[in-house]
């Protein structure tokens, strides 16, 4: 029987502002994507599954298993990737990744072996012995990828694995974490819409502290459908109507300009369009307006 | 000027100075206070050594001083004067070096100038005290040197790079940090060396500095006619341009080499300066690298205390004008190279071959890095990433400084030689022998009184009834310690009959000294505080500087594991820390004075006659080391729980110093009067008993 995590009703409240408001959704293997804005609850929701935090309700339950009750078995499974760039800097990235795998309980042996493969998977097996401290955002952000695949967890919780990796990289560690994702669940955070697009099993949206939607990515799509439109005329006929939809996106097509927008119901004047619906229109249709987004 | 503002008042500095100064008053104050009592106690033993009455003792010290003013010091000057001329006329004849011969001349014309020097009784010790005190001086280094190794790595940054582009980013910017590294120095002098002066003469009274140098007996060789005032100005700039030369040196040094090389010129090059200072003797022919020495600049006093002609070329030039001018010159010369190096040419370092083959080395030996228990990883980070091993290594010179600085004079001879012919166990006939000794006294006493009563009667010579009179002295003194001995002698014997234990006389000395209030101690104290502040103080605020809380706590053994074993580090550091602290002083007692009878019951001493317990003195001492140790543990509790509210361990330097430091400074150093509870030393040492 495949390992599940479920969330239920789960609610953070900081004072009176609802960071977590009842969520609710259930983890299989494979990688779930979350998205949303600053602010949406992502990270909030990353700490109380890594029980970081106190919750204000609602559970978490490991394969029935209330997580709370599980304790260090619990942290045991879990791979964490923080959106902080939380590594020592007087570390070398070699040394970064021992400590790692010693405060996980790994063996020494595992430890030694684990290590070298992560350093080769994220690229850094020449620099692993050199400081934190001279590393670059992307090269810090690999050492923390690769800290969180130490160990082999079942779960593995990345909070915007891939921030400030060159595309080539990006690619490389997206197909990682696809390969990982074949008998792990993994909840991957992310700004970058084509960072899940084409690995996610399911796509979990995210606003203002809400599930808003919570599908596979060709079922999103299919549910676009009909919301996504495009207007094609001149530049300044585009640039006034970008004033009404600012999250518009505009493409140039030789001499016409289009511009893209979702909405339910489309505008007059806007042809709906039925192909090539992305993920990225979807992400538009639900979490337009809000601030940080994209 | 932005420049000035940014590097002189940005917070980082102004806590540097901050804490630099708290500390070095800490220490200071602790040196005064030690260097007080152990003169008091040295005078004690001293007039019982040479049979004078405590007052005759003290007078005839005030009269040698007094003569030092009004004869002694002009017979020097006439002494030196006449040897100098007598052996310069020898040299002639004898066909001496034409150097030795002009040296010898120039001493007389020297020494003959001071004639008219009027000399003025002040108070010398504070003088002494600021003179003697080196540990000021290694502190002077650290502002100095943080400071040029910040700027030494700008280069490497983007913002290095951005203000070369700009239009006075480069000379002028250059020019503007070499003052502000001139006026940090000036500072960091004022502050500390500044800050002794004022205490030492706060502590021991007005140095009068007006007087001239040369009233101060220890100044008798200088020959430049300045006063006290004076001579600590000049202290203070000669300071001020060592640390400046030094600061430059090491500034071009790490900017224009990688910093392997940087250190390890550097290093070598600052050491062996020092080396030179300490080893070379001023009658040694090469004793120019003695006096033409940054550490000897560092130092000052030297050039005011000593009298010596250094050979330029055959020609006699006195070790003060030589240093100036060394000064002036390097200080020339640097701030030119500085600006050539730093300033005007690109940025570039020598070296990356070396750099390059440490790369390598670096890399192979990454390989086989060990993988460490979480313990070990715990202490690596404490000792290497926190820097506790430099703490623990600084903390032992402070150490070794401590135990040669602790002394305990040893009980007047007559109670020792009691002590060693009647310490044990109380018997009858001990008692008896003690009050036939105690008879024996008072025959002697009613001997010595009926000599001075004859003396009084036929009128005999003053010096005679003075002889007497101190002979009758001694007598009460003796007499009054026999009934004492006796005393002890026979309520502890019966004390320990009611209470069923084995009676002893011991002697009370060092175990009265091991739990009375004394500055050797609270030096010791302070060294422990001092210790566990710079050791912990990053334990918690480290994970917080870095963010890692939120990814280390995810983890199997991140939280409660961690913990502990953090914790276990600084029980163990803690411990040791301890053990040296109050072992120095422990030992110090026992070499000194010597703890005896240590199977004995603790409560043989009157001072611990109201333990209702049974516990030998061993055991007494290993309860006090254990409650010391439960109390540094307490302050190490302290210390790891700011550490732990910290964002970053700087601010939980700072937080730490102000609580538990700078209270304690100010109260050690009188300043500021706080009650026993309040006080962390008294924490740090308080008696179980």
């Amino acid at each position: 029987m495949p390992n599940k995590l479920e969330i239920r009703n789960l609610t953070k409240l900081y004072g009176d502002f609802r960071a977590l408001d009842q969520v609710s959704f259930t983890l299989e293997p494979g990688v779930t994507g979350l998205l949303g804005a600053n602010g949406a609850g992502k990270s909030t929701l990353m700490k109380l599954m890594t029980d970081y935090m106190k919750r204000s309700g609602g559970e978490i339950l490991w394969n029935g298993t209330e997580i709370l009750k599980m304790g260090y078995k619990w942290r045991e499974l879990v791979g964490y990737t923080p959106q902080l760039q939380g590594v020592y800097d007087d570390f070398t990235a070699r040394r970064f990744l021992y400590y790692m795998g010693t405060l996980k309980g790994m063996k020494r042996k595992d430890i030694r072996e684990q290590t070298e493969q992560m350093l080769e998977a994220v690229n850094l097996s020449d620099a692993a012995h050199k400081k934190i401290g001279t590393f670059s955002g992307g090269m810090r952000q690999r050492v923390l990828l690769a800290s969180s695949m130490l160990g082999k967890p079942q779960v593995l919780i990345l909070d915007e694995p891939t921030a400030g990796l060159d595309p080539e990289e990006r690619i490389r560690i997206r197909n990682d974490i696809a390969e990982l994702a074949r008998d792990r669940i993994v909840l991957l955070a992310t700004h970058v819409v084509s960072d899940i697009a084409c690995i996610a099993q399911n796509v979990l949206l995210m606003r203002k502290g809400k599930v808003i939607a919570f599908d596979t990515p060709a079922g999103m799509i299919a549910n676009a459908d009909g919301k996504i439109g495009e207007f094609t005329g001149t530049y300044d006929e585009i640039r006034a109507l970008q004033k009404e939809y600012p999250n518009g996106e505009i493409a140039q097509y030789r001499e016409s300009f289009v511009l893209r927008i979702a909405a339910d119901p489309l505008p007059d004047g806007f042809r709906p369009v039925h192909d090539l619906i992305t993920l990225e229109d979807v992400c538009h249709l639900y979490l337009k307006g809000d601030r940080d987004y994209g | 000027m932005a420049e000035l503002r940014r590097l002189l008042c940005s917070p980082r500095q102004l806590i540097t100075l901050l804490m630099l100064t708290v500390i070095n008053l800490a220490l200071f104050s602790g040196y005064c206070r030690t260097a007080k009592e152990e003169q008091a106690a040295s005078d004690v033993y001293q007039a019982e050594f040479l049979l004078q009455r405590p007052a005759d003792y003290e007078k005839q010290a005030e009269e040698a001083e007094q003569t030092y003013l009004t004869t002694g010091y002009y017979e020097y000057l006439t002494y030196v004067e006449e040897q100098s001329v007598r052996q310069s006329v020898l040299g002639k004849l004898s066909k001496n070096s034409s150097f030795v011969t002009r040296s010898l001349e120039k001493t007389a014309k020297d020494y003959k100038k001071l004639h008219d020097v009027k000399l003025t009784k002040g108070e010398n010790r504070g003088i002494r005290a600021v003179m003697d005190y080196r540990v000021t001086d290694l502190l002077l280094l650290i502002a100095p040197l943080l400071l040029v190794l910040e700027l030494s790595g700008d280069s490497d940054t983007a913002i290095g790079a951005l203000t070369r582009t700009t239009k006075r980013g480069r000379v002028p910017l250059c020019c503007m940090r070499i003052l502000a590294i001139a006026l940090l120095n000036s500072a960091d002098v004022l502050l500390l060396y500044g800050g002794n002066i004022l205490y030492a003469g706060r502590f021991f009274g007005n140095p009068g500095l007006q007087r001239a140098i040369q009233s101060v007996p220890d100044f008798q060789s200088c020959t430049a006619r300045i006063t006290v005032g004076g001579y600590f100005a000049g202290c203070c700039l000669m300071k001020i341009a060592a640390l400046t030369v030094i600061a430059l040196t090491v500034w071009i040094l790490f900017s224009r080499f990688y910093s392997f090389l940087g250190w390890g010129i550097a290093i070598p090059l600052l050491g062996i300066q020092y080396l030179f200072s300490t080893a070379i003797v001023p009658t040694s022919a090469a004793n120019i690298l003695k006096f033409v020495n940054l550490a000897s600049a560092l130092e000052s006093d030297i050039y005011f205390t000593q009298y010596c002609n250094l050979n330029w070329f055959g020609h006699p030039s006195g070790i003060l004008t030589d240093i100036i001018l060394a000064l002036i010159l390097a200080l020339m010369v640097l701030i030119l190279l500085t600006v050539l190096l730093i300033g005007y040419l690109r940025p570039g370092r020598v070296g990356q071959q070396l750099e390059t083959v440490k790369d390598r080395i670096v890399k192979k030996l990454n390989r086989h890095l060990p993988v460490y228990s979480l313990f070990g990883f715990e202490g690596w980070k404490l000792l290497i990433a926190e820097r506790a091993l430099l703490t623990i290594a600084v903390c032992a010179v402070f150490g070794v400084s401590l135990w040669k600085d602790t002394r305990f004079f040893a009980q007047p001879a007559d109670t020792q030689k009691f002590y060693t012919k009647y310490s044990g166990v109380i018997t009858q006939e001990n008692i008896t022998k003690a009050e036939k000794l105690k008879i024996g006294e008072e025959d002697k006493l009613e001997r010595d009184g009926q000599s001075f009563r004859l003396c009084m009667a036929n009128e005999a010579s003053e010096d005679m009834k003075d002889m007497l009179r101190t002979h009758i002295y001694f007598d009460w003194v003796y007499l009054e310690r026999y009934e004492n001995f006796l005393e002890t002698m026979v309520t502890t014997k019966e004390f320990a009959q009611e209470h069923g234990f084995t009676a002893y006389l011991i002697d009370d000395d060092p175990y009265t000294k091991m739990i009375e209030e004394s500055a050797a101690e609270r030096r010791c104290c302070m060294l422990l505080l001092l210790f566990l502040i710079f050791s912990f103080y990053g334990i918690g605020a480290y994970d917080n500087r870095y963010d890692t809380r939120l990814l280390l706590r995810s983890t199997k053994k991140g939280r409660g594991a961690k913990l502990g074993a953090q914790i276990l580090w600084c029980c163990i550091l803690t411990a040791a820390a301890v053990l040296v602290c109050h072992g120095i002083f422990l030992l110090r007692l026992q070499t000194d004075l010597g703890f005896t009878h240590l199977n004995a019951d603790m409560r043989n001493l009157a001072v611990f006659r109201d333990i209702p317990f049974r516990i030998s003195l061993r055991g007494c001492i290993i309860l006090l080391m254990i409650q010391r140790y439960l109390s540094a543990l307490l302050l190490c509790g302290m210390i790891m729980l700011v550490s732990r509210l910290s964002k970053t361990p700087q601010r939980a330097l700072l937080l730490v110093l102000v609580i538990l430091v700078l209270p304690t400074a100010l109260a050690e150093s009188g300043i500021l009067h706080m009650p026993d509870f309040l006080h962390v030393l008294s924490c740090c040492k308080s008696e179980l008993i």
